[in-house]
């Protein structure tokens, strides 16, 4: 291939989008109407899977971002799911119906890029097994609210996918992507850090430019959000200053202050039990992985994704976190070698899943 | 490096053209509440009846059946003292019941607490806000009118130059107060003029 000709390669998709086998179709279609159904059970509108954060990313849809000093306000929320909403509403789609739409549409495309990354790394039947576990996960009901993280799964599945098969400037736009869309999207980097290291003997130097371009994708695409932050608010610590007053902020010690607040805080908020139950399932199967043969630089990305938000000093929120993490579902694939196992492991998931959902008219994901 | 400048100067360019930029009313509430934020301590001048009544109000956690609740006292020196907490319940603490202004309505317009609340809820519930040129305090200011629904309408006056509120008026149903707000730092001697608690001891 002339040098000429790698930067066109490099952009030329994932080959094509793939296909997503009817197995799938049939799994990503039965956690969607078991949510649904339990969605709709609390309240027959789209309210149940538009609320919580939901309202944050509309509003930032609506009117832009404001930042209201010492209180909760919108720009703790990340500006590329926002985006997308416009862009659905400018379909004619109602703000409410826009989110949930968004989510489940790419739920899907996130399945089916999640099950070709599986098996690119792994065999069929764990690929199978994981794309399965991962479509009725208990708190996959995220993927069908007005939440991001369908959309960030899409990418955070593609970038490794595009790097696999040399399309190195691909990888970077959907590494950018990731980034803007959640703080979580800027760990593929790990991920792509690796896959670049092995075809490092095979990459010409263009290539290798790409391929640190799309390292350093997410970093820079984050700077871009303070930066608009900065232009619209004249606050490039907007961000910051609005996650603190939602009680999140990093420090050193925050592992040790969650654990250290933990009595205290589940006394307030007895749902918490959820997250610290998720936190330390989350790394028994990031361990599986590690047992499975998953690359280090996953099962690295994995452990940022599921450890580092416990250093604002709160487990809130873990167990959704960690639904961005790939490794805890290959890991939980390595655990259920059997079909038996795997069926009783399915049914259970689903089952979880209505549970979880129903608890939504209780607490935010 | 120059790939990284251009995905950050791409990602800036997609958020400036495809998310719009906060109205100049949400600016203007924004910066208001940051004062009422900053302030726990207002000095009330309201304009409801014949004569101007001083009041002030101090914000702060109160005590309520043994629990602390984020609130505030609104004191009228001898005339009377008005617990307020948040939700807009009012009780009297002592002095006789207030007819002029009305406890609620001076509440709602002369603590900082509860004018930062409505601002804050009409800026995260994407209330009809608007702003525009107006006289009060003489001096020009901005006004900002806030529809609240049930509650009726809220109109803080605000500087121009540096939004800080300076009237605030609050009419619901056929009543309307209106309020001189003097934001000040806590000082004793105001304090006891207007019977108030030193912060930190507790109300019951």
């Amino acid at each position: 291939m002339s040098s000429r000709s790698e930067p066109a390669a490099a952009f030329g998709g994932l080959g094509a989008i793939p296909r997503a086998p009817r197995w799938l179709v049939g799994w990503w279609l039965t956690g969607r109407v078991a949510v649904l159904a339990a969605a709709c059970a609390i309240k027959p509108s789209v309210w149940t899977l538009d609320r919580w954060d939901g309202r944050w990313y509309r509003m930032v849809a609506q009117y832009g971002y404001l930042l209201v000093p010492g209180r909760p306000s919108d720009p703790a929320f990340f500006p590329l799911y926002p985006i997308l909403l416009r862009g659905v509403h400018a379909l004619g789609i109602g703000w409410g119906a826009a989110g949930p739409l968004l989510s489940n549409v790419a739920f899907l495309l996130a399945l089916s890029l999640f099950y070709e990354l599986s098996r690119t790394l792994f065999s069929e039947t764990l690929a199978r097994r994981a794309t399965t576990y991962l479509a009725v996960f208990p708190l996959s009901y995220v993927f069908s609210m007005a939440y991001p993280e369908a959309f960030v799964l899409v990418l955070v599945a593609a970038a490794p996918i595009a790097a696999l098969r040399g399309r190195w400037w691909l990888a970077a736009i959907c590494a950018a992507a990731a980034a803007l869309a959640r703080p979580e999207g800027l760990f593929v980097a790990l991920p792509l850090a690796g896959i670049a290291w092995q075809q490092r003997e095979r990459l010409s130097p263009a290539m290798r430019g790409a391929a640190g371009a799309s390292l350093l994708a997410g970093p820079a695409a984050l700077i871009s959000f303070p930066l608009y932050l900065g232009g619209v608010l004249h606050d490039p610590l907007a961000w910051t200053r609005a996650q603190a007053a939602w009680g999140r902020q990093f420090r050193i010690t925050g592992l040790l202050a969650a654990f250290a607040q933990l009595p205290e805080e589940l006394g307030r908020h007895p749902w918490l039990v959820r997250d610290v139950l998720f936190f330390f399932v989350y790394l028994l199967l990031i361990y599986a992985a590690w047992r499975n043969g998953t690359p280090r630089t996953w099962l690295l990305a994995a452990a940022a994704v599921v450890v580092l938000p416990v250093f604002t000093g709160s487990f809130e929120s873990d167990a959704r976190f960690g639904l961005l993490a790939p490794p805890l579902f290959w890991g939980l694939a390595a655990l259920t070698r059997s079909t038996r196992t795997e069926r009783a492991v399915s049914a259970v998931l689903l089952v979880l899943l209505v549970a979880a959902t129903a608890s939504l008219a209780y607490v935010f994901p | 490096m120059f790939g990284a400048c251009g995905v950050a100067a791409s990602g800036w360019a997609l958020q400036a053209a495809a998310l719009p930029a906060p109205k100049s009313a949400d600016r203007v509430l924004a910066d208001a509440s940051t004062w009422l934020h900053e302030y726990r301590f207002a000095v009330d001048v309201f304009h409801a009846g014949p004569r101007p009544v001083r009041a002030a109000c101090l914000r702060g956690a109160v005590v309520r059946r043994g629990r602390p609740r984020p609130g505030g006292i609104l004191s009228f020196g001898q005339r009377s003292v008005i617990l307020v907490t948040t939700g807009g319940r009012v009780s009297l603490l002592s002095g006789s019941r207030l007819r002029v202004p009305p406890a609620r309505l001076a509440a709602d317009a002369g603590c900082t607490g509860a004018l930062e609340l409505a601002l804050v809820r009409a800026a995260q519930t994407g209330d009809h806000i608007s702003v525009e040129r107006a006289w009060a305090a003489h001096q020009p200011t901005l006004a900002l009118e806030v529809q609240r629904g049930d509650q009726g309408r809220l109109t803080v006056y605000v500087s121009p130059k540096t939004s800080r509120p300076l009237v605030a008026v609050v009419h619901a149903k056929n009543l309307t107060v209106k309020t001189r707000l003097y934001l000040t730092r806590i000082a004793a001697p105001l304090l006891h003029r207007f019977h108030l608690p030193v912060p930190g001891s507790r109300a019951r």
